[in-house]
């Protein structure tokens, strides 16, 4: 039997994305970190769609930018937070470019909050893919605007207590509220059904800007072992029975 | 007989357990005494014949270490 399984004619089902070089880019992320599969979806909606040869990557400073080793797509990597400035610039010159940011929610919500809602006040026909994981993971796990209430962090070793450090922000809910932005969503990667929500999610979001209708915005919700000092399958648990309650997933606008 | 054949790059694993975790048929199983060559505990394959070629291993896998294949 087991040499008529190898001789069967076989073919690939779930493999490595075709914009993905092979390379240790995947490698360079810890152990259970799901940025990987968001970029994973990201590659296949590119592919599926067509765009991949007229797309530009900008990314912001943090771990989602380990992408720019493996993908053989444009990319660009800005100064931190300003990854919709140069992506603004690039779009106005470019118009039949499609001009996407990977940003996360430190380099989106903290250090580049000035130009994430400049972009959304301009109504810029650019998208925005932001990977939340309530925590600074590049630099060791500290403070973000996104970390829930009562989560330790290395700033934060009593949990984030709302008289000292505020509320999180939901960026999802925040872009939804500017004229600018057509479409605002939040998906999860925590399970395969909302695997293929997110992918539905960023299909939507890139095909508004292929209708040049304005900004579009998703929010994806990811693990991070180390920083959350828990194992990767609690981690999945955590974000089911934590996070998602607190960050709903749905379309907020559009 | 059976539909599909999963894959498993050692040099790729970093042993999170997502395949386990996310496989519906359970083909796939944490090995106790396998390791990868970056020292992290390495999922095996230990029921082939359950397979049903739905990807969701390979989709769910941050590495891009699981590779699945259906049978035509």
């Amino acid at each position: 039997m087991k040499n008529d399984e190898n001789t069967r004619k076989k073919e690939l089902v779930c493999g490595n994305p075709r914009i993905w070089k092979d390379p240790p880019g995947a490698m360079m992320y810890c152990s259970g970190c799901q940025h990987p599969v968001i970029h994973r979806i990201i590659s296949e909606v590119l592919e599926e769609m067509d765009i991949y040869e007229e797309a530009i990557c900008i990314l912001g400073v943090g771990c989602h930018a380990f992408i720019q080793v493996s993908w053989s797509i444009d990319t660009l990597s800005c100064a931190h937070g300003r990854a919709l400035d140069s992506a603004t610039a690039i779009k106005r010159l470019n118009p039949d470019a499609i001009v996407f940011t990977v940003q996360g929610d430190g380099d989106c919500l903290a250090i580049g909050a000035g130009a994430f809602i400049g972009a959304m006040t301009r109504g810029e026909r650019i998208t925005t893919i932001m990977y939340n994981n309530t925590n600074y993971g590049t630099t060791g796990g500290q403070l973000a605007p996104t970390t829930l209430i009562g989560q330790k962090t290395t700033t934060t070793p009593l949990g984030r207590n709302p008289k000292l450090e505020g509320y999180p922000v939901r960026a999802a809910e925040l872009a939804a509220d500017f004229e600018g932005t057509v479409y605002s969503a939040r998906g999860s990667v925590n399970s395969p059904a909302n695997y293929k929500r997110a992918k539905k999610y960023i299909k939507k979001a890139f095909q508004k800007q292929i209708d040049g209708l304005g900004y579009s915005f998703v929010e994806v919700l990811s693990a991070c072992p180390p920083n959350w000092h828990l194992s990767p399958v609690d981690c999945i648990k955590r974000i089911e029975e934590e996070i998602i309650p607190e960050f709903p997933l749905s379309e907020i606008k559009g | 007989m059976a539909k599909g054949e999963i894959i498993i790059d050692e040099n790729k694993c970093r042993g999170c357990g997502y395949c386990v975790l996310f496989c519906k048929q359970g083909c796939i199983v944490m090995s106790e005494d396998r390791f990868t060559p970056l020292g992290y505990l390495l999922p095996v394959v230990s029921h082939p014949d359950k397979c049903n070629a739905c990807g969701i291993c390979g989709m769910m896998c941050p590495h891009y270490a699981v590779e699945v294949y259906k049978f035509i």
